[in-house]
């Protein structure tokens, strides 16, 4: 009697063979997503959402490059609907394959879209259990997210993938971009501060397909919503007063000669200080950096003692400003974009509560304060120039 | 050498761990106290550990019997009976609540088409076999898997600490809110689940080789496991943030998701789904187990093993009917830590303790 | 030999009584030389092997008969010893009262082993195992000589069990050299010795041995009552016998280590653990035995500790991808993509598109592929085994992947854990966890890592509930040394060693790392 239930138990456990896998995918069924895209149709609710497809043809990178001629390595789809969960099943009424998201490496947002806000487009990617967290972000600059995606670039498999290597590589050597991910973008836009986010752009629209990406500036968003940009030293001060800067080469005068010496920025580290001034919040960031001595087109003699001091002072009144620069800009447009709020939060949490609904406003009111030390340790394989002064 | 069914300290120590991990390491257990949540964990402690040391009171008073049989001894037959079966139920239901949770984990991370009857029947039927075998097998089980989990975990966290995704000012600040979040979250919630859970070693303590070192190990445990799991929090924090941690059902697997080091040590979650598997497996089983030993010992069979199906089959049952919905059976979870867990985590077993004092005082006069 | 005079004989040839002239069957020797001899003839089936040879001796002549069986006795012995000896003394002067056959035996034969029988049973098993049994006209006794010999192997290098330092020889087939080879390595008197005859028909010397002391007596008790316990008609080879000692059998894992080398089981002996010689076979079984015994080979014992145990974490890591390499890659496939690094997994894509079979099938195939390779190149003859198995792993291999039928990571992975299966050192528990890796890859087929986690905790259930011995099988400290006062962590001792004879303190050296002594029993 025993063995005839264990018999039938065991049959039972069986059956749950029969009915076949569930979670099975096949390799082949699969297309690859490794860059997604999310524009807004304008005036209407809804998304238009692009995939970034790999082509598993021509994506080995152990094989001959080029053998099957004429193909491209990545391919594009898009699809319109209200939420982008419908958006991405739609897609498969295009693409002869099921959609695999976990590899996606960028999410690009539409400049158009960015002005409306971001808000709403995070949420799926918490949810979802495939999606990860830590996918890079960028704002396509004067363009739709749909046109970055379908840009082909060289030298890699697919441009998703090469924007977000170009993100992380360029954020840490020159330092005009940041490399946010979701993770640290909701963790802005839920505290109540604003992600800052790159931008990316198309150089040379005309010719296809070898058109190039260019990635351009920081955006600077306000309650969620794309309210302008940064470029050029305005950017890099942000990227200063983010405490993400790793390293940049900055120009300096060198008496008459405009930016005729450059220092190559090794580290840096940026702390940020909140404190009450007369009941309102008031920040001083402090910043202390290395560099050494990387170009000099005018001559120099790092030998004397003075001459480093000068080129001390002159970099941390440059970073100075260039973080000015960026808080007064951040300031005008309304956007913490800074992370000073988290700041706050955590030395006056009572405060915080307070102002909490207000915060925009008060930020672009209140007193920041930049103090930089700056520090020139080597001047590389050389010491004195090898130009005689001119008199 | 061993004999039929004797457990063995190291055995003990390695089983106390692994039923506390069970789904405590995974599950936002801090829900309330979000930051502090490794301070509550802490806090809770000693609680357990006063929990722990009135068990072992209980233990030593009646060595050889469970806890079904010294309830019994303690307050007669016919109140400890009904008690005695009830704590079997209880046990069921708590180990297809557990069942539960890991079934509904898995598939929201991994196996999301896959039926939850078929996750949850190819757990049972393993559960089933352990018990059915006995409690030696389920021990010198856990024995080995103890290094196992040990290995996970010092990996995950030196993969976490090398990819530098931890921001320590993310757990600040402490007393931003006061001290009363952190201990509302501790009392009664972090104490009841996990570490007053241990009441089910009640069921096994009398199999245990040398009795006397029974009390300094299952401390030696618990404070081992909650200064583990404290920490595992903290990491979790620091990792995701506060927020996304109080929002997350699975902070866990969402914290191992943003660790990358060295751009090919990345996608560590099959590390932290076997974690779960395994610390879900052995608290199952532990309850399953205790229940088993309980409703042998309260209807009076003699063959311990054959229960095993049946109070399997039931838990597999409970399990899927308990809740339509994962949030519905975190509804329950809740309301079942201000009704029912109490009654039988704290006023039950201090009830015990109490009458037992008093017997002893009124016999000791006596004799 | 002493297996003449085994203390426990057993299933005698009484099962076989039935078979000829059941009413008649004499148990004694008559007096008459001629019906002894027709006798025997008869028995044995006028079998051609059997030599009869008549003489006499004595000054009255006595008709005396020397029945040998050829080929199992050593002919020298017997033209020598008995022949030579009885024919050559013509004054047999027995002395009053004492019978010519006690004077025979007493003087006249100058063999090392002799006794007297007179049961039928005794006497036909003396003969068919290479005694000489010599009939005397009148004597109700027959006298059996100790003649046994005939071709054997010599000691040569093991085939299995090969090691690069250390002791070079290997058991043979003759029971008496292998118990021979193990004493010259423990010269203690504690050596115990219990010979048992096994299989009505076969009637195969089976010898225990163990250091009393050292093992535990509950395991010598047990074994001793399963062997009397038995009651087979054959034995044939260790395998045999360890099936039928084992404790369970519905298990796929085996409870009983075996070996050709006498200094592993030496090395047992000295840990306390029990050794069965079988007659015929140069495997020795050794009882109890543990899972994490197996992967410890003889190379260990003669190596630096460190270096031992860095070589036996390098086997649990092949252990391992044996076990559950193929299983992780077709879970990683076909469920868990996004555990696949974003490169590889698009180069595992590009690699899987021309392939027509799911993951599973793939893998399946080419295990099954190997297994054949592998087997086949058993039985080869030597001239060209080699060439079978490159023939087999490149040019199957890559063709196949050429061809579109299979994707090269999947040849990586077969052929990578075909060879891990390998460095175990325990043969049949490779042959295990070669079996169980095919249920592995059903589980992970089917459930992707939750069901490879489901099965192997089955899996590691099942063993922990298995017994060696009543030795729990996954014992991870055993055995334990009183007089070092330390265990052997997973079966292996660390530190130095030494041969340890009863009531010889160990030298003092260094602990190893890592271990306890709380006394804990595993």
């Amino acid at each position: 009697m025993r063995k005839t239930i264990a018999v039938l138990f065991v049959l039972l456990l069986g059956t749950m063979f029969l009915a076949g896998c569930w979670n099975s995918r096949e390799l082949r069924n699969l297309a690859i997503v490794v860059g997604i895209g999310i524009d807004k149709i304008p005036n209407s609710e809804q998304y238009r959402v692009s995939f970034q497809i790999v082509n598993p043809h021509g994506a080995s990178e152990g094989k001959a490059r080029g053998s099957s001629s004429g193909e491209a390595p990545h391919i594009v789809y898009t699809s319109v609907d209200y939420s982008i969960f419908s958006a991405l099943r739609k897609t498969t009424q295009k693409v002869p394959r099921q959609l695999f998201f976990a590899h996606a490496q960028l999410l690009v947002i539409g400049e158009a879209l960015a002005k409306e806000g971001i808000q709403e487009l995070f949420d799926f990617y918490e949810r979802s259990h495939e999606l990860r967290l830590n996918t890079s972000v960028a704002i396509a600059r004067g363009t739709s997210a749909e046109s970055v995606l379908k840009v082909l670039t060289p030298l890699t498999t697919s441009d998703a993938t090469a924007i977000s290597s170009r993100l992380k590589i360029t954020s840490e050597i020159w330092a005009h971009n940041v490399d946010q991910d979701i993770s640290s973008i909701i963790k802005q836009l839920a505290g109540g501060g604003e992600p800052a986010i790159s931008g990316v752009r198309i150089v040379d629209s005309n010719s296809t397909p070898t058109s190039n990406l260019e990635l351009k500036g920081i955006a600077l968003l306000s309650k969620g919503k794309l309210a302008g940009w940064m470029d050029g030293r305005t950017a890099r001060g942000a990227v200063w007063a983010l405490n993400q800067m790793k390293s940049t080469n900055v120009n300096l005068d060198c008496g008459e000669m405009k930016n005729g010496i450059s220092i190559e920025v090794i580290r840096s580290s940026t702390k940020v200080r909140a404190h009450v001034v007369e009941g309102k919040p008031a920040f001083t960031i402090k910043v202390k950096e290395e560099g050494s001595l990387s170009e000099a087109r005018c001559s120099i003699d790092p030998g004397s003692k003075e001459a480093m001091l000068k080129l001390q002072q002159q970099l941390a009144d440059e970073t100075k400003q260039e973080i000015e620069l960026a808080v007064q800009a951040a300031q005008a447009k309304k956007s913490d974009s800074f992370n000073l709020w988290a700041e706050l939060k955590r030395t006056q949490p009572k405060l915080w509560e307070r102002i909490q609904k207000e915060w925009p406003d008060i930020f672009a009111g209140c007193e920041v304060k930049v103090e930089v030390e700056a520090f020139i340790r080597r001047t590389g394989m050389r010491g004195k120039t090898f130009t005689q002064p001119q008199d | 050498m061993s004999k039929s069914s004797a457990i063995s300290p190291t055995q003990l120590f390695a089983m106390i761990i692994l039923f506390e991990f069970g789904t405590a390491l995974v599950l936002p257990i801090g829900l309330t106290s979000a930051q502090n949540s490794w301070l509550s964990i802490l806090l809770a402690m000693p609680a357990g550990m006063i929990f722990y040391w009135l068990l072992m009171y209980l233990h030593r008073r009646y060595p050889a019997l469970i806890l079904s049989a010294y309830i019994r001894q303690i307050v007669g037959p016919y109140i400890g009976l009904p008690i005695g079966l009830m704590y079997g139920i209880y046990f069921m239901y708590i180990s297809a609540r557990n069942l539960r949770e890991a079934g509904d984990l898995l598939i929201t991370t991994s196996y999301d088409q896959t039926p939850i009857v078929i996750v949850h029947a190819a757990m049972i039927a393993t559960v089933i076999y352990i018990v059915h075998k006995g409690v030696q097998v389920l021990f010198r089980l856990g024995e080995i898997y103890i290094i196992f989990i040990i290995a996970l975990g010092l990996l995950s966290d030196m993969a976490v600490l090398l990819s530098g995704t931890i921001e320590i000012r993310d757990l600040l600040p402490i007393w931003g809110e006061g001290v009363g979040p952190t201990l509302r979250s501790a009392y009664p919630n972090i104490f009841l689940f996990p570490f007053a859970e241990v009441i089910t070693f009640a069921t096994v303590l009398p199999h245990l080789k040398q009795n006397q070192a029974a009390g300094k190990i299952g401390m030696l445990a618990i404070l081992a496991s909650s200064v583990m799991l404290s920490m595992t929090h903290a990491i979790e924090v620091s990792v995701i943030g506060k927020d996304m941690y109080s929002r997350s059902t699975f902070p866990l697997f969402t914290a191992i998701t943003t660790v990358e080091v060295a751009e090919f040590v990345e996608r560590l979650d099959a590390l932290v789904i076997l974690a779960l598997i395994i610390g879900v497996f052995f608290k199952m089983t532990m309850y399953a187990y205790a229940a088993t030993s309980i409703v042998a010992d309260v209807f009076r069979i003699k063959e311990m093993k054959q229960m095993a199906y049946p109070i399997g089959s039931t838990i597999f049952l409970v399990s899927i009917m308990s809740a339509w919905s994962f949030p519905e059976h975190g509804a329950e979870g809740t309301k079942s830590f201000t009704t029912i867990q109490p009654i039988f985590l704290i006023y039950i077993p201090v009830l015990l303790f109490v009458v037992q004092l008093v017997r002893q005082k009124f016999s000791r006069p006596s004799s | 030999m002493f297996f003449n005079n085994s203390n426990r004989s057993r299933s005698t040839l009484d099962e076989h009584k039935g078979d000829t002239q059941a009413a008649q069957a004499p148990k004694q020797i008559a007096a008459s030389l001629e019906s002894n001899i027709a006798y025997i003839v008869q028995m044995l089936g006028d079998s051609p092997d059997i030599v009869i040879r008549r003489f006499e001796i004595g000054a009255d002549k006595r008709q005396v008969a020397a029945i040998y069986t050829d080929g199992i006795t050593d002919k020298q012995t017997v033209s020598q010893f008995i022949l030579q000896s009885l024919m050559s003394d013509d004054s047999f002067d027995p002395a009053p009262g004492q019978s010519l056959l006690d004077y025979v035996l007493a003087r006249t034969l100058a063999i090392s082993e002799i006794c007297a029988k007179s049961d039928w049973d005794g006497i036909l098993l003396a003969l068919l195992s290479g005694d000489t049994i010599i009939f005397i006209e009148g004597c109700t006794d027959a006298l059996c000589g100790d003649t046994k010999g005939g071709e054997q192997r010599a000691v040569t290098e093991p085939s299995t069990q090969v090691v690069v330092r250390g002791p070079k020889e290997a058991f043979t087939e003759s029971i008496g050299t292998n118990v021979a080879l193990v004493r010259r390595k423990i010269k203690s008197p504690n050596i115990r010795l219990e010979a048992y005859k096994i299989g009505s028909i076969t009637q195969t010397n089976v010898a225990i041995m163990y250091l009393e002391g050292k093992a535990d007596p509950s395991c010598v008790k047990t074994i001793r009552d399963r062997i009397h316990r038995l009651s087979v008609e054959t034995l044939e080879g260790s395998e045999h016998l360890e099936e039928l000692l084992s404790d369970q059998r519905k298990t796929a894992f085996p409870t009983i280590m075996n070996t050709e080398r006498p200094d592993m089981v030496t090395r047992n002996l000295l840990d306390g653990r029990i050794t069965i010689f079988i007659d015929g076979t140069p495997f020795t079984l050794i009882a109890p035995f543990t899972f994490f015994k197996g992967l410890i080979s003889a190379e260990d014992y003669y190596q630096r500790p460190e270096s031992a145990f860095a070589v036996q974490a390098l086997r649990y890591a092949a252990l391992i991808i044996a076990l559950f390499g193929p299983s992780i890659y077709i879970a990683a496939i076909t469920f868990h993509q996004e555990m696949i690094p974003t490169p590889l997994l698009l180069s595992l894509a590009s690699q899987r598109e021309s392939v027509p079979f799911p993951a599973f099938l793939e893998a399946f195939l080419m295990e099954v592929t190997f297994e054949v390779i592998r087997e086949a190149g058993i039985r080869m003859p030597r001239a060209i085994g080699q060439a079978v198995s490159i023939v087999g792993a490149l040019v199957l291999g890559q063709a196949a992947v050429e061809a579109g039928i299979i994707s090269s990571a999947m040849v990586i992975v077969v052929a990578l854990t075909g060879i891990s299966s390998f460095a175990n050192p325990s043969y049949n528990l490779a042959t295990t966890i070669r079996i169980i890796r095919f249920t592995m890859m059903v589980a992970a087929a089917i459930f992707g890592f939750y069901g490879i986690a489901i099965f192997s905790i089955f899996l590691i259930g099942h063993m922990c509930g298995l017994q060696s011995l009543g030795i729990p099988y996954m014992s991870i400290r055993y055995p334990y040394v009183p007089e070092e006062e330390r265990y052997t962590l997973y079966g292996l001792r660390l530190g130095a060693g030494g041969t340890h004879a009863q009531g010889q303190a160990a030298p003092q050296s260094s602990e190893a790392p890592g271990k306890t002594t709380d006394g804990s029993d595993p």
